[in-house]
């Protein structure tokens, strides 16, 4: 059974101009363990598929099932405790808007461990994003970009999700952390973890995704294995993206 | 003979002492391309900055020498820097946006810089204006000079920019992470205009950017900048197939590792 399972999503704003579809029927399923890329460029519906499956915009029309569970419809009250199962956890681009910012890492790393009935410490969880446990006293504020998103990691894997939703988790990034970042990601993988990682840079989850969705305006015009994305894209806006996707090797089209 | 020439150039804060540009250089060509690689703190805009006269208050080129079309820099007034900006050396940059007044049409903007550097009357300005709209090719030009900046997308923006840029001729053009802010498809366009401004015009360009891959497209030579050091510098194709510096290798890995590289045939 999939994880995560999306069928004919569609989502709608209301604007003083009217309606506008930003989600036309999305279909995308992830299976356990699997690691699904989601590509999309401005306007493109990612964040809106992003916000959809947190539970943080009423759906149009469709369903979201996470871990067999219909989450469509449910009220506030139903995804506070659906979410505090921890079936599924988030990283974000910007890690101060998951971290509190008053909170020590220790406090931030060991709530969600409490939250599981755990009293055990949080060590583990630094140790297992390869952070020294000296930054267990400080804040968020005081630490780097790349130790700030390390540490959000190290929050969702408190929960032990099954499936970790990633929104631009490497885009503010230097090189240097956004690699170890992306190692960090690609251990968890490995490991069985499921990810949903929604980006708009094809080249930084290439690497990792066994699966390559592509959004373009609202709707999924691509969804395969990786390599066949990348080296016999179908749809032409894949094809545009992917010879635009600036890389260290002339792109010979297959 | 180059027409933009830095020579052991370094950048200091006259505020604080600190030395943030350990010396670069480099000599650019006319119609020549030369990248530079960095992150943010690498100093590469700082030098950028340098070479086009608008260093921050307390900055000062505190050693070596710029030489912009064989002339040296360091003692230009302000009234002779504003007469080389835009007609030999010009710039766009990350954010298009705010470059331009809200409140005027785009068209307008790009008129009043022919007027101002070429002394074009109104009319011929706004010809002008509308040529150059239609040579970074957007499309209904004469339609774009009468938008405001709000009604253009990003990429529309920094084409306007581009055309602002190029409005006086100048022989160098800094482009300082200039399709970083842009989806990925429009920055390819953007550096495919480029590319073809400088073989159709001859303009020489200095390509700065975070990614090396960017860099890599564009250039024949790159100098990979870290901390404000130089930490690498070469042709392009020695640069990737040979690197010398480990933070060379590093960025060049991510891509290898990360990026499509694995899925694509070696050129």
């Amino acid at each position: 059974m999939s994880l995560l399972e999306i069928s004919d999503l569609h989502v709608h704003y209301r604007r003083r101009t009217g309606r506008l579809h930003a989600l036309r029927g999305v279909d995308l399923s992830i299976g356990a363990g699997e690691t699904v890329g989601v590509i999309g460029e401005t306007g493109s519906g990612k964040s809106t598929l992003a916000r959809a499956v947190l539970g943080l915009l009423p759906v149009s029309r469709g369903r979201i099932v996470i871990d067999g569970e219909d989450v469509t419809r449910f009220n506030q009250r139903q995804w506070r405790s659906f979410r505090r199962r921890g079936v599924v956890q988030y990283v974000f681009q910007d890690p101060l808007r998951s971290l509190d910012p008053d909170l020590t890492i220790e406090e931030s790393l060991t709530e969600p461990l409490r939250l599981q009935g755990r009293r055990d410490s949080p060590n583990h969880l630094l140790e297992r994003v390869r952070l020294d446990e000296s930054l267990l006293t400080r804040l968020p504020a005081e630490l780097s970009g790349g130790q700030r998103q390390r540490v959000a990691v190290a929050r969702a894997l408190a929960a032990e999700p099954r499936l970790i939703l990633l929104d631009e988790p490497v885009s503010a990034l230097d090189s240097a952390n956004r690699v170890r970042v992306l190692e960090l990601l690609k251990e968890l993988r490995d490991a069985g973890t499921a990810l949903l990682f929604i980006s708009h840079d094809l080249g930084s989850v290439a690497g990792i995704a066994d699966r390559i969705a592509v959004l373009h305006q609202g709707e999924l015009v691509e969804d395969g294995p990786t390599r066949q994305v990348v080296t016999e894209p179908r749809h032409d806006y894949t094809k545009l993206l992917i010879s635009s996707v600036p890389t260290l090797r002339k792109v010979v089209p297959a | 003979m180059s027409i933009l020439e830095l020579e052991n150039v370094r950048i200091r804060n006259d505020a604080d002492g600190r030395e943030l540009v350990h010396g670069v250089s480099f000599a650019l060509q006319p119609g020549g391309v030369v990248g530079i690689v960095g992150e943010s703190g690498s100093g590469k805009t700082l030098t950028c900055r340098a070479a086009l006269g608008i260093l921050p208050e307390h900055f000062v080129v505190s050693d070596g020498r710029i030489r912009l079309d064989g002339q040296d820099v360091a003692g230009l007034t302000r009234r002779q820097w504003t007469a080389l900006r835009g007609t030999t050396i010009s710039a766009v940059f990350q954010d298009p946006a705010s470059y331009l007044n809200p409140s005027l049409t785009v068209g307008s903007q790009i008129a009043e810089v022919i007027r101002v550097k070429r002394g074009a009357k109104r009319r011929a300005a706004r010809e002008r204006a509308i040529e150059l709209l239609a040579a970074v090719r957007l499309r209904d030009p004469a339609v774009v000079y009468g938008q405001y900046p709000h009604e253009l997308s990003g990429g529309m923006l920094q084409r306007s920019l581009i055309a602002a840029a190029i409005a006086a001729e100048p022989r160098v053009l800094i482009a300082d992470e200039a399709t970083t802010a842009l989806d990925v498809t429009v920055q390819a366009e953007i550096l495919d205009l480029l590319a073809d401004l400088r073989r159709d015009t001859g303009l020489a360009l200095v390509v700065v950017s975070h990614d090396l891959a960017v860099v890599a497209q564009l250039c024949e030579r790159v100098l990979v900048m870290r901390a404000g050091e130089v930490v690498e510098q070469g042709r392009v194709e020695q640069v990737l197939h040979q690197p010398r510096h480990e933070y060379t290798r590093l960025l060049i890995e991510e891509h290898e590792a990360y990026g499509l590289e694995r899925y694509l045939v070696a050129s």
